[in-house]
C-alpha cells in the first residue's frame, strides 16, 4: 500500500473523487482523509468545480482549407478541345500593334468544373519580344504538367510560401472550364487545363458594354501548344478561317463562335 | 496514376475534414488562454499550415492530439515573447445585474482569468476538450503527478473564487 501524507496527497485527490484509484490506493486515501478532515473537507464538492465548454466557432476556418490536388487525366478529353481552340487563337492573335501586357492571368482550379482566374502582375521587360515571350515569362512559374496546387497568398500566411511566390496574386474571378470566357476589363480567357495557366488577352482599359470585344486585342496564350504533334496541328489547321471566328466576334457572337461546332465545321460564312 | 490521385484527394479532403471537426475546439482552448482572438488567430493559422505540411507524417487518429500540442507549443513560445503578466485576483463588488451575472458557469469561466497560465491550460484541456491525464502531460510536457496537482489546485482556487463570489452576492443583496 503506498503511503499517502500531506505532501503528495495533491497528486491523488483529483483520481479519488473521480473513483479511479486503484483499491489499494483508494483505501489509503480514505485512511489519509481519516487523519485529516480538514483536507477532507477541503476536497469534498470539488469534483463539481468544472467548466462547461462554451460554443465558440471559428471565424475564419475557410482561410485554413486547402484545395484538392488534382490529376488532369479525368477531365483530359473534355479539355482537348479548348486546347485546340486555344491553338487556334495562339495563330491569329499577337498582331504586331498589340498593346504591351500588363497583366496575365494565371488558372487554377478549384474543382472539376470551375477555375479561378488568379491576376499575376506583370510588367514588358527590357528584353521584351513579344506578348508570347512575356507571357511565358510569367507563367513559366506555375506549376505545369503536375497537379500542384498555386499557394493561394490571400489565405496562406506562411513567409515561406509567400517567399516561394513572389508575384502579386489576387482572384479575379471563377469561371467554368468548359467555354471560353470573357473577364471584361482584363483579359479574355478561354478555360483550359488548369496549371497550363494562362490564355490572356489584353484589352483595352477604355473598353465597354460587356459581352462585346475588338477581335483584333483578343490574344490567348497557350503553352500547351507547344506540345502538340504535327498531325494535330495539321488537324486544326483545317478548322474554319479564323477571319470567320473574328467576323462573329465583331458581331457581338463570340461566346457563341468560339465552340469546337465552330471549329469543325467546314461552312464557311466568308 | 489513378491510385495516386485518390490518395492525393482523400488528403486534402482529410485535412479540410480536421479543418471543420476541430478548428473551433483549437480556437476555443486559444482563446481562453491568449486572451486574445489576434494571438489565437496568429497561432491557428501556423499550426494548420504545419499540420498541411505535415499531412503525410500523421496520423489522422492522432491528429487532434497532434493539433492541440502543436497550438499549444505555439502558444507557450508567443507568451515567452510576451511581457509577462502577472493575474490579479478579483475583488468583486456587486452592482452587477442580479442573477445572470451568479450563475456559476459564468463566474468559474471568469475564475479561469485568474488562474495561472498552466493551471488555465489543464483545465481548458480537461474541461473542454475531455483529454486524460496522460495526454495532458504528453502535451504540456508536464509529469502526470504535476499535471493532477496543478489542476488538483486549479480547482480549489476556481472553488475559492466561486465562493467568494457568491459571499459577495449574498452581501449585496442584503444591502
Amino acid at each position: 500500500m503506498k503511503r499517502i501524507h500531506s505532501l503528495n496527497y495533491e497528486a491523488y485527490a483529483l483520481d479519488y473523487l473521480e473513483g479511479t484509484l486503484p483499491p489499494d490506493e483508494q483505501e489509503a486515501f480514505e485512511a489519509f482523509l481519516e487523519r485529516h478532515p480538514e483536507i477532507a473537507a477541503e476536497i469534498e464538492g470539488l469534483d463539481d468545480i468544472k467548466l462547461t465548454p462554451p460554443a465558440m466557432v471559428y471565424p475564419n476556418a475557410s482561410s485554413l482549407y486547402r484545395r484538392e490536388e488534382k490529376a488532369y487525366w479525368g477531365w483530359a478529353a473534355a479539355a482537348g478541345w479548348l486546347l485546340l481552340i486555344s491553338l487556334s487563337a495562339t495563330w491569329w492573335m499577337i498582331p504586331s500593334d498589340q498593346p504591351s501586357i500588363q497583366s496575365v492571368a494565371a488558372v487554377d482550379h478549384i474543382h472539376d468544373e470551375m477555375v479561378s482566374i488568379e491576376r499575376v502582375q506583370v510588367s514588358p521587360s527590357a528584353q521584351s519580344r513579344s506578348i508570347a515571350s512575356d507571357l511565358a515569362a510569367a507563367v513559366q512559374p506555375l506549376p505545369r504538367l503536375e497537379p500542384v496546387a498555386i499557394p493561394d497568398l490571400r489565405k496562406q500566411p506562411s513567409q515561406d510560401a509567400a517567399q516561394s511566390y513572389s508575384r502579386s496574386m489576387d482572384v479575379v474571378m471563377q469561371l467554368p472550364l468548359n467555354r471560353p470566357n470573357f473577364v471584361y476589363g482584363d483579359a479574355v480567357v478561354v478555360t483550359t487545363r488548369p496549371a497550363y495557366g494562362a490564355q490572356v488577352v489584353e484589352q483595352p482599359a477604355d473598353r465597354e458594354a460587356s459581352g462585346t470585344i475588338d477581335p483584333n486585342t483578343i490574344g490567348v496564350y497557350e503553352p500547351l501548344s507547344q506540345l502538340l504533334t504535327e498531325d494535330q496541328k495539321n488537324w486544326v489547321a483545317q478548322w474554319r478561317p479564323i477571319e470567320n471566328l473574328k467576323e462573329e466576334v465583331s458581331r457581338n457572337r463570340w461566346a457563341d463562335a468560339i465552340t469546337p461546332q465552330y471549329f469543325s465545321s467546314s461552312k464557311s460564312t466568308k | 496514376m489513378g491510385r495516386n490521385r485518390n490518395i492525393s484527394e482523400m488528403k486534402t479532403r482529410t485535412y479540410n475534414t480536421i479543418v471543420d471537426t476541430y478548428s473551433d475546439d483549437l480556437y476555443r482552448y486559444l482563446v481562453k488562454n491568449m486572451r486574445t482572438n489576434a494571438d489565437a488567430e496568429d497561432v491557428m493559422q501556423v499550426t494548420f499550415a504545419r499540420l498541411w505540411e505535415k499531412r503525410e507524417e500523421i496520423e489522422v487518429e492522432r491528429v487532434k492530439s497532434w493539433l492541440f500540442t502543436v497550438g499549444h507549443r505555439l502558444m507557450i513560445d508567443a507568451f515567452r515573447k510576451r511581457k509577462p503578466t502577472t493575474p490579479v485576483l478579483p475583488i468583486h463588488v456587486g452592482s452587477r445585474d442580479a442573477e445572470e451575472q451568479w450563475e456559476m458557469q459564468e463566474i468559474l469561466d471568469r475564475a479561469l482569468d485568474y488562474l495561472s497560465p498552466v493551471q488555465r491550460q489543464l483545465v481548458t484541456l480537461r474541461d473542454y476538450e475531455g483529454y486524460n491525464y496522460d495526454e495532458m502531460a504528453e502535451m504540456t510536457e508536464l509529469s502526470i503527478s504535476q499535471v493532477k496537482v496543478y489542476l488538483f489546485r486549479a480547482r480549489k482556487k476556481m472553488r475559492s473564487l466561486l465562493e467568494r463570489e457568491q459571499k459577495a452576492d449574498t452581501q449585496t443583496k442584503r444591502s
